[in-house]
């Protein structure tokens, strides 16, 4: 197998589609304002639900599909998918990539789950099992059962879709690792570029969670916050009061390029990616790793991975969902990788603004880390209140801070025990 | 914790080989029993009899019983998990088993753990309890009743059982896999994509061991149903009237299956005294539909072949046996048209004529069958569908080397893989 220099990989677009923001400038501003984006859900019936809010993004952020006369492929477009349309369609456009010719060499990597099964299409099928026995021969029979609710469900059908719209025929890949998808959605294309496979990757994560069969399982593992002052206040990442994550809806896209090929086409360079970490806990479905072990190995897989020691991180984006758990295991992996300097390096939480955008929240929180560090700005963790003797490290509090950094981490730990961490740098020639 | 290697002393140039094997599908469960269940003839294609599919006529290759793992799992998620974990589970532990992998012979942060994953769909026994309770009095779903208290039948963790990623993780918890790892979904490529990613860790000394492979979907009323209407499958009266099981002529059948392989630095599998059953040489990937929505376009098809032969440094006279991914006009066009020049054919066999479409499981059980199967030539003419692509008679038995591999998805998707034999034998 031949395989050539590691490449450097750059990030030559990016782009959002959040709560708080229909693209990632106004995300961004937002964010930076300490906006929350967290409210009453309207999107599907929650009374009765011990949770009722959430992260939704209004449909006027969204962007039309793109008109190339494939107005049929909306019918078989989740919500998330439509999303991420509107995030890679900012992306693509920042990165100038209309202007590539060798499509053949630009892939696509997406973290995404699929759309779920609504109450409706429950129903539906009750009906085809209505004695405990399926009625496979209706069940079968067109017209019965649209396949586009099929086809919305397919995480990859996503990931093609966003292929044939943007043209994009080298590798495609979906990736459904819970939290942990879209972070590692783009450690797999940086990783394609690096060995040469392609010379541009879209990569990032959607998902569009805000439906009753989406919010359930969390609401029944107890997952989500339930008691909060007001919605804007229930994301509380690291703060003592915290009791849940809020779930949000989302999308978030890096264009990914090798550096040869973003400055030989003269492309704008907004940041490198450095490095990549995973990890599995290996613990318990639902619980993480009580030492941080799964953590502590993605932060240090990534920094190994950027050539970098612990003494060169200067920001981390936290994964930060304001779960009890996640937040004391997170804090006590930060501390056994940095040491003595962890109570010296900001780490913030973006969710406490946008909500936990589960396979989005890796993508959004990387672009958002890039552009606090071209603009040199740490987010604020917002509705921090009440310290939390076990979460003692310095969270940019409420308030964004400026600050000149140059090397940030980005986590991300998926339900089930998998974990990935991204280490992005300023660019530097 | 373990020190932070030195990452500029990852060896970039490491081959990387495959020292273990493991498969479960419809013909038997390991690989050995699928390699004797091929060479005698046997088909894994029958009616179905996991759930009553009534009247239905639609035929599959089930994996009829699959071992059982004993694991600390809760029987309802297990449940809810399904085939999905039975089936990554037994073909994990044969693999690290033939690889002479015991527990705590790795550091669990050094080993690598990889997986396409197949489809999850629900099982009407999970439903049904929250619905029933939810029902008014002219049958229909009262949302109120549903809302407020059938929704509390729903076993909580019913809902996450439904991500593709949950059996993965089970597994990588059973078998105390802590390095990096990636869940990729739901087609024949990703079970490529996998093997792929597992062996960029490996070459960059991320990982000292990694397992890769695939998990089918589980045959169930809604898998049959998107195939349906996908178009994959033909109506059930016209599958039916097929005849024979072994007769079946479906575009496509579905199987089940799961296949992982244990792959290791060269450097790595030497010292420690590894069977070496093949060096991994090469991949290429690809993406384009064909017009009419279903397949991979040829032109994808031949850019994966054609980019695997590139980065293993192989001209196609080299590749001794295809192992078929789909049974698609578009693939075998491709395939003819790399290799029909060649003045040796390689052997062609397409597994998914007896065993079934299994999805991310399909290429993994094509290497694992590629791989222990040293007489293929020889096998029965229906994994043997087509003619040589040159026209004239293929190599012999003792020919199949180089292996090359395709994954196809029904997205578009395409991933091809090229392995090489070496001397070690199957264990």
């Amino acid at each position: 197998m031949v395989y050539h220099t590691r490449k450097r990989v750059v990030v030559t677009g990016y782009g959002m589609v959040t709560p708080i923001g229909k693209d990632s400038r106004e995300t961004f501003e937002n964010a930076r304002n300490g906006v929350s984006g967290i409210d009453f859900i309207s999107s599907f019936e929650t009374e009765g639900l011990p949770c009722r809010i959430g992260g939704q993004v209004d449909d006027s952020r969204l962007n039309a599909l793109p008109a190339k006369g494939l107005q049929g492929i909306e019918k078989c477009s989740s919500r998330g998918l439509k999303l991420m349309i509107s995030a890679v369609s900012e992306a693509v456009a920042a990165a100038r990539l209309d202007l590539v010719e060798d499509r053949d060499r630009i892939g696509v990597s997406l973290g995404y789950h699929g759309e779920n099964p609504s109450v409706e299409d429950m129903i539906l099928l009750y009906r085809y099992s209505g004695k405990e026995v399926w009625d496979v021969s209706g069940l079968t029979k067109n017209g019965v059962y649209s396949f586009f609710n099929f086809f919305r469900r397919k995480p990859d059908v996503a990931t093609s879709i966003l292929s044939i719209l943007f043209d994009c025929r080298g590798s495609n890949l979906t990736i459904v690792s819970a939290c942990a998808a879209g972070s590692q959605a783009i450690g797999e294309a940086a990783g394609i570029i690096r060995e040469g496979k392609a010379d541009v990757m879209i990569a990032g994560g959607c998902e569009s969670n805000l439906n009753f069969s989406g919010f359930v399982g969390f609401v029944l593992i107890r997952a989500l916050s339930e008691r909060y002052s007001s919605p804007e206040k229930a994301s509380r990442p690291f703060d003592r009061k915290r009791n849940g994550f809020v779930m949000s809806e989302g999308a978030g896209t890096l264009v990914l390029e090798s550096l040869d090929h973003a400055l030989e086409r003269k492309a704008p360079i907004f940041a490198e990616v450095l490095g990549y970490g995973s990890s599995g806990d290996a613990f318990r479905i639902t619980d993480m790793h009580p030492k941080g072990d799964g953590a502590a190995f993605a932060m240090q897989g990534a920094i190994a991975d950027a050539g970098l020691t612990c003494a060169d991180i200067e920001y981390i984006n936290a994964h930060g969902t304001s779960t009890l758990q996640n937040d004391q295991i997170e804090t006590l992996a930060i501390k056994r990788i940095l040491g003595e300097r962890a109570k010296k390096i900001p780490v913030s939480s973006n969710k406490s603004m946008i909500g936990h955008t589960i396979a989005a929240a890796g993508a959004i929180e990387a672009g958002l880390t890039i552009i606090g560090m071209n603009r040199s700005v740490l987010l604020p963790t917002i509705n921090y209140e009440f310290a939390d003797p076990k979460c003692d490290l310095d969270y940019v509090p409420n308030r964004a801070r400026e600050m000149e950094h140059g090397i940030a981490l980005s986590n991300s730990f998926g339900f089930g025990g998998q974990n990935a961490c991204l280490c992005l740098g300023k660019f530097r020639q | 914790m373990k020190a932070i290697p030195d990452s500029s002393s990852s060896p970039l140039t490491d081959r990387i080989v495959i020292t273990g094997l493991g498969a479960v599908c419809s013909l038997g469960n390991s690989v050995m029993e699928i390699g004797r269940g091929l060479r005698s003839g046997k088909s894994g294609i029958e009616e179905i009899t996991d759930f009553d599919a009534g009247e239905s006529g639609f035929l599959a290759a089930q994996a009829k019983n699959p071992p059982a793992i004993k694991t600390d799992i809760h029987p309802q998620l297990a449940r809810s998990m399904g085939k999905h974990l039975s089936l990554l589970l037994a073909s994990t532990e044969e693999a690290l088993c033939s690889a002479g992998i015991r527990p705590a012979m790795f550091d669990p942060q050094d080993m690598g753990f990889f997986a396409g994953m197949g489809m999850v769909d629900y099982h009407v026994e999970d439903l049904l309890p929250a619905v029933l309770k939810s029902l008014s009095r002219g049958g229909d779903l009262d949302y109120d009743k549903f809302f407020f208290s059938g929704c509390q039948e729903i076993y909580p963790l019913w809902p996450l059982g439904m991500l593709n990623n949950v059996a993965f993780c089970q597994a990588a918890i059973h078998f105390g896999l802590r390095g990096e790892n990636c869940v990729f979904s739901p087609h024949g490529d990703a079970g490529i994509q996998a093997v792929a990613e597992a062996v960029k860790v490996l070459e960059e000394g991320k990982a000292k061991v990694a397992l890769a492979g695939g998990v089918s979907e589980e045959i169930s009323p809604l898998s049959l149903a998107r195939a349906r209407l996908k178009g994959l499958l033909r109506p059930p009266e016209r599958q039916s009237g097929a005849g024979s099981p072994k007769g079946a002529t479906a575009e496509i059948v579905l199987g089940e299956g799961g296949a992982m392989l244990v792959l290791e630095p060269m450097s790595g599998a030497v010292d420690r005294g590894a069977n070496i059953l093949a060096r991994v040489v090469g991949f290429g990937f690809s993406c384009e539909k064909d017009h009419r929505g279903r397949f991979a376009s040829e032109r994808a098809i031949f850019s994966a072949i054609e980019g695997a032969l590139s980065q293993a440094e192989l001209d196609p006279t080299r590749i001794d046996l295809i192992m078929l991914g789909s049974l698609s006009q578009n693939e075998l066009e491709a395939v003819r048209k790399i290799f029909g020049m060649a003045l040796e054919a390689p052997i062609m066999v397409a597994t998914a004529k007896t065993l079934g479409e299994a999805f991310a499981a399909g290429p993994i059980l094509n290497t694992a069958i590629g791989l222990s199967s040293p007489d293929l030539a020889a096998s029965p003419q229906d994994i043997r569908p087509y003619p040589p692509p040159g026209g004239g008679a293929p190599r012999g038995p003792s020919n199949t080397g180089r292996v090359l591999i395709n994954g196809i998805s029904y997205e578009g998707r395409c991933a091809s893989m090229i392995v090489e034999k070496t001397a070690g034998e199957i264990k």
